[in-house]
């Protein structure tokens, strides 16, 4: 048994020491490996099926609703995905691997499916998280859109016409979760400016860290520490402190009240 | 590990490093922190009872992109902060502590060991 041990820590070594050389290629101008491909891809459609699993899926193609989801998806999507006979925008073009085609996403894919993967997102690819960002109502107005794509020719979808487009406000609950709070962190791109317990990410030294921010007497330095002002800081921060780096990230209501309930839990 | 940093780099610089562009002796400026009372309000490693929580942390400021959220970090901004934060955020928290010229070159020389 011993060549075995052998052989495994030599395997090992062997996968450290392309690692730490920096011999793995990531640039995306170039594909995984074909059996790596196969495997990430099956294991995201493994996992995008057992999440999308436990979720219930409303009526689709109600009224109006197909026009909406096609505002929201010529807004949102046709940028990377494109639609029929409209090519994504050029920096899509670049993308590894790229944005699927869409045209033929209904066929392949239940519509809860779907819907997992654009309120979710897709983890190291460019498809981005809209949960924080649009309601549950638009992402279903978009996958009953979708199951209309296939059957659009590239002149019937120029000739659609969109419906209304303002999206339904989120409610905001009454108990703020800290646990979502420590979500919504990532998906505006906070750890970008700070160091944060808890959360992975770049924990980058643009602002300060907000190690025990969750007791500090002072929110920037300015505001006296209170869920309230944390609130009124984060979601406006220039009204507060105008020459502030800060930016205003349109946070909602919701999502910063969840987002100062995990702060303070950073004692 | 921050503190064995900077201990390390003081002690190995002798009596003090200096910042390229002010000038202004480390050692001297950490000791300086603690009788200005930094550490009331900032936890700043190295310095004897600085466990502040009342503003940020100063562990890593030498890194940091700006400084009190709206200054560009360098050793100039840092001093001018130091020496009249009013002056830049009417509003802040941090008083001025009538702190000289030189004493300021030296509290920068220090946090610029704080990586």
């Amino acid at each position: 048994m011993k060549w075995l041990a052998t052989l495994v820590a030599l395997a090992i070594a062997g996968a450290a020491g392309i690692f730490y050389a920096g011999l793995y290629d990531i640039s995306a101008t170039d594909q995984h490996l074909a059996p790596t491909y196969r495997v990430l891809d099956s294991a995201m459609r493994r996992s995008v099926k057992q999440r999308a699993a436990r979720i219930k899926q409303p009526a689709l193609d109600q009224p109006g609703q197909n026009q909406r989801g096609l505002a929201l998806y010529r807004r949102h999507c046709a940028q990377c995905h494109g639609a029929p006979g409209v090519a994504p925008e050029l920096f899509a073009l670049g993308m590894t691997p790229a944005p699927a085609n869409l045209v033929y996403t209904a066929r392949e894919w239940a519509p809860a499916e779907i819907f997992w993967v654009v309120k979710e997102g897709i983890k190291m690819t460019g498809m981005p998280a809209w949960k924080y960002r649009m309601p549950d109502e638009d992402i279903w107005a978009i996958v009953s859109f979708m199951r209309e794509l296939p059957r659009l020719s590239p002149e019937q979808y120029r000739a659609m016409k969109t419906g209304p487009q303002d999206p339904l406000e989120p409610a905001v609950p009454s108990a703020p979760d800290a646990g979502r709070g420590r979500k919504a962190i990532d998906q505006y791109a906070c750890v970008t400016c700070h160091e944060i317990p808890g959360i992975v990410g770049a924990n980058a030294p643009v602002g300060p860290p907000l190690k025990r921010i969750g007791t500090r007497g002072f929110i920037a330095g300015v505001l006296p520490n209170t869920p309230d002002n944390m609130v009124r800081w984060i979601r406006h921060p220039q009204a507060v402190s105008p020459a502030s780096a800060m930016p205003d990230l349109g946070v909602t209501e919701r999502d910063a009240r969840d987002i100062a309930a995990y702060l303070a839990t950073l004692k | 590990m921050r503190l064995i940093a900077s201990s390390l780099c003081i002690a190995l610089a002798g009596c003090g490093a200096e910042t390229p562009e002010l000038g202004g002796n480390a050692e001297h400026g950490r000791l300086l922190l603690r009788q200005f009372g930094c550490g009331a309000c900032h936890r700043v490693a190295g310095v004897a009872d600085a466990q502040g929580n009342i503003g940020p942390p100063l562990d890593g400021v030498a890194q940091r992109v700006y400084l009190a959220g709206m200054l560009p970090n360098s050793p100039e901004n840092m001093a001018r902060w130091i020496r009249a934060p009013k002056t830049f955020d009417p509003q802040t928290a941090m008083p001025d502590l009538g702190v000289g010229e030189e004493h300021a070159r030296d509290m920068v020389a220090y946090l610029y060991t704080l990586r």
